[in-house]
């Protein structure tokens, strides 16, 4: 009697055995995709968000926006004070890491299941879990020179001290493994659309060996873009993936999972629940109703200036040399009217500019104009048709295309110039170029309307004076293709995510970054002064508090990054 | 034989006193005229006794007619107060036990009488948390622990953590068990000291019946020191000027040298009377077009939201006792408005307490029970940060409360921060309710076996239910607004149950050789749940259809149910007291306790105490020392437990819920599927956290009861120490399980002095002082350099517990002063490019050159070196006067205010400081390698509008928490006993009051006396003296009246 009184059994709770069964398996799993969104870490929502907006601040495309005061540990990131207790880099490491917890216990707790799964889906589950547990340490060899790998071996729900795995090794070898693990074992298709087929495994199995692609000091290491190279074409090739044809369609809810997605990010949001939507990046919308909030992820001078062609092309030395104005007219329209890349007003929100539909831009969208200035981010924004659904306004299912065809050519390009094939290099370029001057896909004219929020959209008449061509000379100078392979790379994939990791992994953040300083300070005097160090600044440091918690045996089993 | 008499005291018979035969448990009470009749032996020895009088002890010597006049006791010291299982004389107490006036205890009107205890008990120190039916913190010498600190309370027999509503009319006496060899009795839940109340029973004599009322009005009388809106205009042209930008705003005009034009409407930003853009036929407010028009205002939000709030309450009691037969009854109504608007709480509280003898009064049956309905309306989140508290110093001044409309006015202006309005938020939420329901009591019965023993079974009952009501309105003018309006119902229910059975024993061998022995066991069981529901869009927003659910739209439905608690404890426990002659005293305890939050290898655990005293004044050689009436030596040892460790901590778990969980996998837009997360790792290994505890103490009473003087001097050794493990981040995430780690120890010393005394035949008066210190440090943790910090909001932490240290010691940089000039910048180490004339000077606390994470270091404590109560009573003929007073000394306070009223920090308001203690330079259009200081006395930095560093964790933002507040004034009149008489009334009096008369303090926020934040958070002990903008206390000026009816 006293043993049964005194033994209380968890009540509302799954307990272990619960979760070791066929059912249980799946919906560990399904919690390691939820760790894609990065949202379920507990205690915030944004700071481990995949599309990774906070750590491309330091790069010359983005500004922290809204006001000098908000979150100024985004402040710190973007003006390359890393410290190493800043809250964003430790739940950087605290997010992806538990992403990699979760499908180690997956591959684990179907160890023990032993009915109700059939081979073949134990195959797959053990394929789906390991491009996960792939893709959260790419995700965390980017941020850092040296983070930890932890397999299933490693690790064991039942003990904490498991996973205290010294970070002594390049994880880059333990990645690839996983890619090509689950590459050889997922199918060409899934009937579910949010799982990885073998072509996501293959594509990001070249996603990091591109990564690998090139020295500290720039220079290409070629065996690795060798190998990157047939898996590239493969996709290519045999992928049945086809560019979209309006270049936005990459960037609305309504054309989610498309014919150019090879692995998207997916939300979902209903009137009842958004904490699945895309709320990691919901600060990072206009200062203006509709959205209110909150400002954040505004966008550079430079990078609008790279935006500027002449003959349709971009200027690839002299871009920056004059500014795309931001003034308007009496009528609200933009003053500027040199030739654009079309791309921009996908990209930037710029006063006069009609903004995915919901009312044309203007100073009024930036929180405060004299600090961060009047251009703002609008990739990851909804259009006006899937607005709105659950309590914040700023949550939306747009789906975040992690990988997509456009990525494959263009690394395939970075690939054949340094392979030496430079007119193959031009022809892939050239395929991302025709996509985007499909007139169709254009920002139309719109003319602002008496109340703030009216418009009227002037038919077939474009919002700027577009101009964008192919380049239709052969290239034959190596370094002029590189510039324009990677010049083609920030224009189509700006406020994506990922243009600090491309200027880290090319190896020319320093030259790139201080440069960019030097101008962009010019209108945010907050930047003056401020330095990309070489050899420190291409990687975060592992954050003190990891390194306080991973003590075994009385010694940390994590080293900081000398470079701190 | 058959002994009969009469008790009396100075004024006539008394009846109720208690007449025992001594060193056995049979006894009797006088009846209404003060007689008694007694049967015992020829050669015993009665002992006559009654609350608040001297004790009597006359042998009987064969005499058949003992009559016996009772002297009133200054001391108290034959009090019996209740210390456990069983209760003692306060003279015979041997462990550290505090025994509250109930009447002083009283005499300040509050919500709760942790409240009132506040200052009144040496060792017990009390953040009151000032807003209205708001809780207070209690820790018995101090934190003890990383894990849990609260003390347990046992309410007429019945333990529980929280003591809240109880009303405080209803206490008789309230004892505090402050060391391990007093609280051991209760074993495993004792570790933090133990609070026992017992509530008032009906005394013998004609039954009574009595009102208490009082009525009084609260006002504020601090604000905070915030700029207007001009100076945040010139705050803002020097913060862009000196940061090298161009100045410029979206409302305010600059002239060349700062001239500030502040405009007529701040929507549209910065319009002036005329601008065709402020034509009201433009104003709109709708979705899709939201065009505020709103004027520009100078707005002191503090103002806007405080008022002068009324604080009363009525409690009619009616008592009496025959020789079988006891009852009290009572019905309480207290309710406070607070002084910041729409918030106010009120608590109707109902009584029963009776208690019936039989079989020649050998059977006792009994019972005590409260029913409270606690009702709180209103914002509850008046200390944070978007509250309304805090919006008082952070919403902008040029903002009105109103636009042109009477609409509520919102910050859709440019530049004028995120900011609720906080007048809105506070009016949005007047129908917001949190009802709290509750039963808690027990019945009881005794059985008188032999003349020596008794038998004992009481079963106790702690039934809540909690119902919250959450309305959210829309918003559509704040900046972050919407149209979307809601409805959130929360409920729970606890129950527990105590059922305790005990058998007492005692008896005296040869005169001298008194034993008194108790064996009990005791079982306890609590259990509670919670569900919650919300919907969203409901088609009005009147309160009578808000407030149900079911008219909302189903499908924003949300709910959500769990588990809140669920434990037993199985418990066996012992105690001897034995004493020869009242001079030589020792008690021994020993308990066992198993709790089902344990695994069966660590679920049992031995508690043991004891303590010794020595009464020097009874021995032969004090025989001539006259003035010393009373002089006792104790220790004390023992060890105590801690179980707070959640319900399963052995177990892991996982959860299924749409944030950790759910993924859209088929690629839905709308609706994920779900699936699992761990949610808890497991801990079977985990074990009892003890405390072990040693008390020296002096206990003196002087001068023929004039003077007396108690000393504890103790230490408290903590080890095992449950806290929830810091798993490392690659091992995922899940609620830690507490494992048991390091100690910690704390020392200290408690003080109590009281002197009255009389002058001439009309004047009375006493002195009651107290004052206790501790100091703690925390041993280990689970590795000699494990760190664990506090809560982060918008900064890192700014609180650490490491070996070494007090918990929640203060962490940050250590500002040195501010640089002067462009050579001292240059000088002083680097800090990245921070370094500037007006900057910080930051310690290199690491001596490595530089300025780095590295050199945070430990910049203050929260913990007091001491706090002190101070009470005086002064009577003369029929008016009294009290004055009460405590205060805390050298506690550091985390003003988290100033992070956003000094800085840069959104576009909001500041305070005086940000701009008139500012360091500015005395040219400042030249480059700023050369400015010289103006103010070198400046004790803030430059303002600087692209500065986020100076505003990092620092010493800057640590201030002196010290304070002296005079809590209470009180004169009050008693009516005449013979005026009264001729209408029937036993006595009356009646007072006027002021509560917080002053306070003496130099921290500069709105009250230094900062409640623990968060309550039901395991690591809530870990952030300390956190000030996000409290509630300022009120001035209180009160009238009241007592009266007794007979």
């Amino acid at each position: 009697c006293t043993d049964e009184f005194s033994s209380k059994e968890p009540q509302a709770a799954f307990g272990e055995g619960d979760v070791a069964t066929a059912a249980g398996v799946e919906g560990i799993l399904l919690g390691s995709y939820n760790m894609l969104q990065g949202g379920g870490l507990t205690g915030q929502t944004w700071r481990n968000e995949i599309q990774n907006w906070v750590f491309n601040l330091p790069s010359d495309d983005a500004l922290k926006g809204t006001d000098a005061g908000d979150q100024p540990e985004q402040s710190f990131i973007e003006q390359y004070d890393f410290q190493n207790f800043n809250l964003h880099i430790r739940d950087k490491w605290r997010g992806l890491y538990l992403g990699v917890a979760t499908t180690n216990d997956a591959i684990n707790t179907l160890a023990k299941v032993e009915e109700g799964i059939s081979d073949e889906r134990r195959a797959q589950i053990i394929a789906e879990a390991r491009f996960l547990r792939g893709l959260f340490h790419f995700e965390a060899r980017k941020m850092w020179e040296r983070p930890v790998y932890i397999d299933e071996t490693n690790f064991d729900l039942g003990d904490l001290g498991s996973s205290l795995v010294p970070n002594d090794r390049e994880i880059w070898p333990f990645i690839e493994a996983d890619f090509e693990a689950a590459a050889s074992v997922l199918p060409d298709t899934q009937s579910e659309v949010g799982r990885p087929t073998s072509w996501a495994a293959k594509a990001f199995l070249a996603k990091a060996k591109v990564y690998q692609g090139f020295n500290e000091d720039g220079s290409a290491n070629i065996a690795k873009l060798q190998e990157a190279k047939p898996i590239l074409e493969d996709i290519l090739n045999n992928g049945g993936f086809s560019l979209v044809p309006n270049f936005e369609d990459n960037f609305k809810v309504g054309t989610r999972n498309n014919s150019e997605s090879i692995f998207e990010v997916q939300y979902a949001i209903s009137q009842a629940n958004g904490d699945v939507s895309n709320r990691g990046i919901g600060l990072a919308h206009p200062y203006t109703d509709p959205w209110g909030c909150c400002g954040f992820y505004q966008v550079s001078q430079n990078l609008v200036n790279a935006y500027k062609t002449e003959g349709g092309l971009p200027l690839l030395d002299t871009f920056n040399e004059s500014n795309v104005s931001s003034e308007v007219d009496d009528t609200m329209a933009s003053v500027y009217d040199g030739p654009l890349d079309p791309r921009l007003d996908h990209t930037v929100g710029r006063p006069g500019i009609l903004y995915k539909g919901f009312k044309i831009a203007q100073v009024d969208f930036a929180r405060d104009l004299n600090y961060a200035g009047p251009f703002v981010s609008r990739k990851h924004v909804a259009e006006q048709e899937f607005f709105a659904g659950g309590g914040w306004q700023n949550l939306s299912a747009n789906n975040y295309r992690i990988m997509r065809l456009g990525m494959i050519y263009l690394w395939l390009a970075e690939v054949e110039v340094e392979l030496g094939n430079l007119e193959r290099a031009r022809e892939l370029v050239n395929v991302i170029r025709a996509r985007a001057s499909n007139p169709a896909g254009f920002v139309p004219k719109a003319i602002q309307g008496e109340e703030r929020n009216d418009f009227t959209i002037v038919p077939d008449e474009p919002a700027a004076n577009y101009e964008i061509a192919q380049y239709n000379e052969a290239w034959t100078d190596p370094a002029t293709a590189r510039k324009a392979v990677r010049f083609e790379t920030r224009l189509e994939f700006a406020m994506e995510g990922h243009r600090f990791f491309d200027l880290t992994r090319w190896g020319i953040a320093a030259e790139t970054l201080n440069a960019y300083v030097q101008s962009e300070s010019q209108s945010r005097a907050y930047l003056a002064g401020k330095t990309f160090v070489e050899g420190k600044h291409e990687y975060f440091p592992i954050p003190l508090e990891a390194i306080d918690r991973s003590v075994k045996d009385g010694v940390p089993t994590l080293t900081q990054d000398p470079a701190y | 034989q058959t002994i009969t008499g009469t008790v009396s005291d100075a004024t006539g018979p008394l009846p109720g006193a208690n007449v025992l035969v001594k060193n056995t448990t049979n006894g009797t009470q006088t009846d209404f005229d003060g007689n008694y009749t007694i049967s015992a032996d020829s050669d015993a020895t009665l002992v006559f006794s009654y609350i608040g009088y001297k004790s009597v002890t006359i042998p009987i010597n064969g005499q058949t007619t003992i009559d016996v006049t009772l002297e009133e006791d200054a001391s108290k010291l034959d009090e019996v107060v209740v210390t456990g299982y069983g209760s003692q004389a306060k003279k015979d107490l041997t462990g550290a036990v505090a025994v509250v006036d109930t009447d002083e205890l009283l005499s300040v009107p509050a919500t709760t009488f942790a409240q009132q205890l506040q200052g009144r008990a040496a060792g017990v120190n009390i953040v009151n948390d000032s807003r209205a039916g708001g809780a207070a913190t209690v820790r018995i010498r101090g934190f003890g622990s990383v894990g849990n600190n609260d003390p347990l309370y046992i309410i007429d027999g019945v333990p529980t953590t929280e003591p809240g509503n109880i009303n405080p009319n209803d206490i008789e006496s309230l004892q505090v068990l402050k060391d391990a060899s007093a609280a051991s009795i209760y074993g495993s839940r004792a570790a933090n000291g133990v609070i026992i109340l017992t509530t008032k029973q009906g005394k013998m004599g004609k039954p009574s019946i009595s009102y208490n009322t009082f009525y009084g009005l609260q006002t504020s009388t601090t604000s905070p020191d915030v700029l207007n809106a001009e100076d945040l205009g010139t705050y803002l042209f020097l913060a862009d000027r000196y940061a090298g930008r161009t100045p410029t705003h979206g409302q305010y005009g600059y002239g060349p040298n700062g001239e500030i034009t502040i405009p007529d409407f701040v929507f549209p930003s910065g319009a002036f009377e005329g601008d065709p853009a402020t034509n009201p036929d433009l104003y709109a407010l709708e979705p899709g077009n939201i065009y505020a028009i709103t004027r520009a205002a100078d707005t002191d939000w503090y103002d806007e939201i405080t008022r002068t709030a009324p604080i009363q309450q009525h409690n009619i009691s009616a008592s009496g006792a025959t020789e079988s037969a006891r009852y009290a009854f009572s019905l309480g109504y207290f309710e406070q408005e607070d002084i910041v608007k729409f918030v106010e709480y009120n608590r109707v509280s109902l009584r029963a307490n009776t208690e019936f003898k039989a079989i020649n009064n050998k059977l006792t049956i009994g019972e005590n029970f409260t029913v409270s309905l606690e009702n709180r309306k209103g914002v509850n989140n008046l200390d944070e940060e978007q509250g309304p508290i805090a919006g008082s110093y952070k919403h902008h001044p040029l903002l009105p409360v109103r636009d042109i409309t009477g609409f509520f006015a919102g910050s859709r202006g440019a530049n004028l921060g995120n900011n609720f309005n906080p007048f809105a938020a506070l009016s949005r939420n007047q129908d917001d309710r949190q009802y709290d329901l509750r039963l808690l009591g027990n019945v009881y019965a005794a059985y008188q076996l032999a003349e020596n023993l008794e038998i004992r079974t009481s079963f106790g009952v702690d039934a809540t239910t909690q119902r919250v009501r959450n309305i959210g309105r829309p918003q559509p003018e704040y900046v972050e607004g919407n149209f979307i309006n809601s409805s959130e119902a929360r409920s729970n229910y606890a129950y527990a149950w105590t059922w305790t059975n005990g058998l007492s024993w005692n008896k005296t061998f040869n005169d001298v050789h008194n034993v008194k022995a108790y064996v009990g066991v005791e079982s306890i069981q609590r259990y509670a749940e919670g569900y919650n529901a919300s919907r969203q869009r409901f088609a009005f927003d009147t309160s009578n259809i808000i407030s149900y659910l079911n008219l909302g739209d189903a499908t924003t439905a949300q709910n959500s149910g769990f588990i809140l608690d669920d434990f037993t404890l199985w418990s066996q426990f012992t105690q001897l007291n034995y004493d020869y002659d009242g001079k030589y005293l020792a008690q021994f305890t020993l308990r066992n306790d198993s709790s089902s939050r344990f695994r069966e290898a660590s679920r049992s655990a031995i508690f043991p105490a004891f303590s010794l005293g020595w009464r020097v004044s009874d021995e032969n050689f004090m025989d001539n020392v006259d003035w010393l009436d009373n002089l006792m030596v104790r220790y004390g040892w023992g060890q105590t437990g801690n179980q707070d460790i959640g319900n399963y901590n052995a177990f892991t778990t996982y959860r299924s819920d749409i944030v950790t969980g759910g993924y859209p996998i088929d690629g839905s837009t709308s609706s994920p599927q779900i699936g699992f997360q761990p949610g808890q790792f497991g801990n079977p290994n985990a074990k009892w956290e003890t405390t072990t505890s040693n008390n020296i103490g002096i206990d003196a009473v002087m001068l023929n009861n004039k003077f007396t003087f108690g000393l504890d001097i103790w230490d408290r050794k903590v080890t095992d120490m449950l806290l929830p493990a810091q798993p490392t981040f690659t091992a995922g995430q899940a609620s830690p399980p507490s494992v048991n780690v390091g100690g910690n120890t704390s020392r200290g010393f408690d003080i109590a002095l009281g002197y009255n005394s009389k002058i001439g035949e009309d004047f009375t008066f006493s002195i009651n002082g107290n004052l206790s210190a501790y100091r703690t440090e925390v041993d280990a943790l689970s590795t000699p350099d494990e760190r664990i910090f506090g809560r982060t909001e918008r900064i890192p932490a700014i609180t650490i517990t490491q070996a070494g240290d007090p918990i929640s010691s203060y962490f940050g940089y250590e500002v040195l002063g501010i640089f002067q000039s462009q050579a001292e910048a240059d000088a002083a180490p680097q800090f990245g490019d921070y370094n500037a004339p007006g900057k910080f000077r930051f310690a290199d606390t690491n001596g490595d050159g530089v300025i780095t994470a590295d050199d945070r270091t430990i910049i203050g404590s929260p913990h007091p070196d001491f706090t002190y109560g101070l009470n005086l009573d002064f009577n003369y003929k029929n008016l009294s006067l009290n004055i009460f007073g405590n205060g805390s000394q050298g506690n550091d306070v985390f003003n988290y205010v100033r992070f956003f009223a000094d800085f840069n920090t959104f576009q909001g308001n500041r305070s005086s400081r940000a701009l008139n203690d500012a360091w500015q330079p005395a040219n400042p259009t030249a480059p700023v390698a050369e400015w010289t200081a103006a103010n070198p006395n400046a004790t803030s930095p430059i303002m600087d509008a692209d500065d986020a560093t100076s505003s990092q964790p620092s010493s800057y933002l640590i201030e002196d928490g010290s304070f002296f507040r005079i809590r209470n004034v009180q004169l009050t009149y008693n009516f005449p006993t013979d005026i009264l008489e001729q209408v029937s009334i036993a006595n009356a009096q009646v007072y006027i009051q002021a509560q917080n008369v002053a306070t003496f303090t130099k921290y500069s926020g709105l009250n230094p006396e900062i409640s623990l934040r968060r309550t039901g958070d395991s690591n809530r002990n870990l952030t300390l003296g956190y000030d996000g903008g409290f509630n300022p206390v009120p001035f209180t000026l009160s009238l009241g009246l007592n009266i007794t009816l007979q």
